[in-house]
C-alpha cells in the first residue's frame, strides 16, 4: 500500500530509468528529495546530472527546462508551490505554451511541470493556491490532476511520455493519504480521459483531485444513486465521458477546490448547456471556494467545498 | 524633513565591492584604418570579410525595402528595423561553427540572411504566406521556427532566450555535445528576468553559451542609462561569476575578435558575456518615430560616422581588398537579388485557415474543430 507521493516517486524512478532522456530539476529536488519527498532517492540513483538542483528562480527552472525539452530532453521541473510559479509566468503562458505553435511545428516542448496545489493543509495564501483554471485558459498545455496513487502513477508516466508541455498539479492533502494497491510494474494512465470513479443513475458529479473523494463520501453517504466522474485531464477535457452521464442522471454538480468565478466548474457547466441543455432536469450547482485569496488559515478547513456542502447540493438537485 | 546622521559610519573600502570598468574594445578609426587592436586576437581571411560585407549589404537592402513594403501594405505586421546591427550580426556569426545554434532576438535579420536562410523565405514571413516557416503566426521578426538553419525561436517578451539558451546548453553538454549556443538580447533585455536567471544558471552550471548584449542606446524611447545605473553593461557578467567583455559593436573586425575568444571559451564550458556598443539608426517598428519625440538628429549624424557598413567599406579600401568600384557593384547586385526574392515571395498562396488549428498541441482538440465548422 502506498501514497500518493510514493506513487509519483514510483512514477519518476521508473521512467528516468526507462528513458536517460528524462531529467528531473527544480528547487531542493535532488539531496534533499523534495520538500514533500516526492524526488527522494533519484538523486542517489541518478546523480546530479539528472537529478539538478537549481538556484531559486521558477522563471529559470521553467524557462531552462524548456532549453532543455527544445534540445530533446524530457525535463521534468517542479515548482516547489504552485504559488510560486507566477516567477514563471512568462516562460509558462507565453513561451512553453506557445512553442509548437509560434514555430510552426519545428519545435516542441515535451516537458512536465510538477507541483503541488491546494487548501486543506492550513498554508495560507502562498501555499494553497489552485490555479487550474488559468492553465486550461492559457492554450497550449496539457493539464493533468491525480486524485489517487494508481492514476497518479500512470497518469505522471503518460505525461512524460507525452508530445506536448504538461502541467502535472498534485493536491498536496493526498501526498499521505489514502494508500492503495499500486503495482509495481509499467502501466499508464491515458491523458485526455475522465475516469468514472463510482456509478449512479440519479446524480452526476463532475470533479478532480482531492475533491472527488469528498463526492465519494457523500455518494457513500446520501439515499440518491451518485454517478462520480473523475476528470483526470482538466486540457483536453473528456467532454464525452461527461455528457454521457448527465445524459444518463440529468442533474450536474461540479466540485472543485478552487475559486468559483470563472473557474473550471463554469468550464464544465456551460458546455452541459450548450451540448446538453434539454437532458438536464434540475439546475446545475458549482460548488467551489470561495472567490478568496486561497486560502486563509484560519477558514482553511472550509475553503474547499465540504462533504456536508456535497451533501446538501445532492438534496437540491434531488428536490428540485 | 531630511536628517543626516552626524557619526562616522564609515565601512573601510577593503570590505565594500569594486567593480573595474573595462575599456570599449575597438579596431577600426572612423576613416576605416585599422588601430593597434589590429594585432590582437583573432584575424579574419580576405574570403570572410567579403562574404561578410555582402550578408551587411544584403541586411541593409532588405531592411529598407521592407519599411517601403510596410508602408505600402505587402510587409503584413509591424516591422522593426535593425539598421546599425549588421557588423555585429555578421561578425557573430562569423564566428560560429555550422553545426552552432543560435538565440536570436527580434533585431537579427542579418544574422539570417548569415545563416543561409533564403531570401525568399525571409519574404514569404513578412508577407505572411506561405513558404514562412511559422506558417503566419508572428510578426516579422519574432523569429519562431527556423530550426533547419539552427535557429532557436524568439516570442516578443524579450529575456526569455537567455535563460532558454542556457537550458539547451545544457542538454548538449549532457549529450555529450560540442556545440555552442550564441544568445543575443538588446540592452533593454538586460532589465528582464530572463536576462538574470540565463546568466546565472549558465555561471551555475558552466554551460556552453557566448551571451551578446546589443546596446543600441535605446529600449523603444527609453535610453540605456535609464535602464540601469551602471555605466557598461558587460560589468554585470561580474555578478555571475563569468567574464564580461566590451566592444565596438559597429567595427566588424572588433566584433569578429570579440565574437570569436567568446564563442571558444564557451565551448570549453566557461560562459562569457559580451557587451557590442552601437547604434539603432531607425525607429523601434514601424510603429514609431523617435525623430519627433524623443530623438536629436545631431544624436543620428554622430553616430553616423560609425555606420557599420560605411565603416567596413572605408576598411576594406584602405587595405586594398576592394577598389572603390566593386563596393557599388555589391550594393547593385543585392538590390537585385532582394527585389527579385520579394516578387517570388509575392506570388505564394496565403496561409490557408486549416492551418490556424495545428500545432497549438500535437493534436487538434475538439473546440477548434468546432471552430472551423462555424467559420
Amino acid at each position: 500500500m502506498v501514497n500518493m507521493a510514493k506513487a509519483i516517486n514510483m512514477a519518476l524512478h521508473e521512467e528516468m530509468e526507462r528513458d536517460e532522456r528524462v531529467v528531473v530539476l527544480g528547487e531542493d529536488v535532488g539531496k534533499k528529495g523534495g520538500v514533500f519527498l516526492v524526488t527522494e532517492g533519484l538523486y542517489e540513483k541518478f546523480g546530479p546530472e539528472r537529478v539538478i538542483d537549481t538556484p531559486l528562480n521558477e522563471g529559470g527552472i521553467l524557462g531552462f527546462a524548456l532549453g532543455m525539452a527544445m534540445a530533446g530532453l524530457k525535463p521534468v521541473a517542479e515548482i516547489q508551490f504552485v504559488d510560486f510559479i507566477w516567477m514563471g509566468a512568462d516562460e509558462l503562458l507565453n513561451h512553453i505554451s506557445k512553442l509548437r505553435y509560434r514555430s510552426g511545428g519545428e519545435y516542441k516542448a515535451p516537458m512536465v511541470v510538477r507541483t503541488p496545489v491546494g487548501s486543506g493543509v492550513k498554508s495560507g495564501l502562498y501555499h494553497s493556491q489552485s490555479p487550474e483554471a488559468v492553465f486550461v485558459h492559457a492554450t497550449g498545455l496539457v493539464v493533468v490532476v491525480p486524485s489517487t496513487p494508481y492514476n497518479a502513477k500512470g497518469l505522471l508516466k503518460a505525461a512524460i511520455r507525452c508530445e506536448d508541455p504538461v502541467v502535472f498539479l498534485e493536491p498536496k492533502i493526498l501526498y499521505r493519504a489514502p494508500r492503495e494497491e499500486v503495482p509495481e510494474e509499467d502501466y499508464v494512465v491515458e491523458i485526455g480521459k475522465a475516469r468514472v470513479a463510482r456509478e449512479g443513475d440519479d446524480v452526476t458529479i463532475v470533479t478532480y483531485g482531492a475533491m472527488v473523494h469528498r463526492a465519494l463520501e457523500a455518494a457513500e453517504r446520501t439515499k440518491a444513486s451518485v454517478e462520480v466522474v473523475d476528470l483526470q485531464t482538466l486540457n483536453p477535457m473528456d467532454l464525452d465521458t461527461v455528457l454521457k452521464s448527465v445524459s444518463k442522471t440529468g442533474r450536474l454538480i461540479v466540485v472543485h477546490d478552487s475559486p468559483k468565478t470563472g473557474g473550471l466548474g463554469a468550464e464544465v457547466a456551460a458546455s452541459v448547456a450548450e451540448k446538453a441543455i434539454d437532458r438536464l432536469v434540475a439546475p446545475v450547482v458549482r460548488l467551489a471556494g470561495p472567490d478568496l485569496p486561497q486560502s486563509p488559515v484560519a477558514h482553511d478547513a472550509v475553503y474547499a467545498p465540504t462533504v456536508e456542502r456535497v451533501l446538501k447540493a445532492i438534496e437540491k438537485v434531488m428536490a428540485y | 524633513m531630511f536628517y543626516v546622521l552626524e557619526i562616522n559610519l564609515e565601512i573601510p573600502r577593503q570590505y565594500t565591492v569594486e567593480v573595474r570598468e573595462p575599456r570599449v574594445f575597438r579596431v577600426l578609426n572612423d576613416d576605416g584604418s585599422p588601430g593597434e587592436a589590429y594585432e590582437v586576437g583573432y584575424k579574419p581571411t580576405e574570403s570572410d570579410l567579403l562574404k561578410a560585407h555582402r550578408w551587411m549589404v544584403l541586411g541593409r537592402v532588405l531592411d529598407n525595402l521592407a519599411m517601403i513594403y510596410h508602408r505600402m501594405g505587402k510587409v503584413r505586421s509591424t516591422y522593426g528595423p535593425h539598421e546599425g546591427h549588421e557588423a555585429a550580426d555578421a561578425g557573430t556569426a562569423l564566428s560560429l561553427m555550422p553545426d552552432d545554434w543560435i538565440a536570436p532576438y527580434y533585431r537579427n535579420l542579418t544574422l539570417l540572411i548569415a545563416r543561409g536562410v533564403p531570401l525568399e523565405t525571409i519574404w514569404a514571413k513578412f508577407f505572411a504566406k506561405v513558404g514562412d516557416p511559422d506558417k503566419g503566426r508572428n510578426l516579422t521578426v519574432e523569429w519562431g521556427g527556423f530550426k533547419q538553419w539552427r535557429l532557436l525561436s524568439v516570442g516578443a517578451p524579450i529575456g526569455h532566450q537567455y535563460i532558454y539558451a542556457a537550458g539547451f546548453a545544457y542538454a548538449l553538454k549532457y549529450r555529450k555535445r560540442s556545440e555552442v549556443v550564441a544568445a543575443y538580447i538588446g540592452d533593454g533585455g538586460t532589465s528582464t528576468n530572463g536576462f538574470h536567471a540565463g546568466l546565472n544558471f549558465a555561471g551555475v552550471y558552466k554551460v556552453p553559451v557566448a551571451f551578446f548584449i546589443y546596446n543600441n542606446q535605446y529600449a523603444i524611447s527609453t535610453p540605456v542609462n535609464r535602464q540601469t545605473a551602471v555605466r557598461r553593461l558587460a560589468v554585470k557578467a561580474a555578478a555571475y561569476g563569468v567574464e564580461g567583455v566590451a566592444a565596438d559593436g559597429t567595427d566588424l573586425l572588433a566584433v569578429v575578435k570579440t565574437a570569436k575568444w567568446a564563442v571558444e571559451k564557451a565551448r570549453r564550458g566557461e560562459p562569457v558575456l559580451v557587451e557590442y556598443l552601437m547604434y539603432r539608426f531607425g525607429p523601434h517598428t514601424t510603429a514609431d518615430d523617435p525623430l519627433t519625440r524623443y530623438r536629436d538628429p545631431r544624436e543620428v549624424e554622430e553616430w553616423r560616422r560609425r555606420d557599420p557598413i560605411g565603416l567596413l567599406e572605408r576598411f576594406l579600401v584602405w587595405s586594398g581588398i576592394y577598389k572603390s568600384g566593386e563596393v557599388k557593384s555589391v550594393w547593385e547586385e543585392a538590390e537585385q537579388a532582394v527585389k527579385e526574392a520579394a516578387k517570388v515571395a509575392e506570388t505564394q498562396p496565403d496561409v490557408p485557415i486549416e492551418e490556424a488549428v495545428k500545432d497549438v498541441y500535437s493534436f487538434v482538440p475538439r473546440s477548434l474543430t468546432e471552430w472551423l465548422e462555424e467559420l
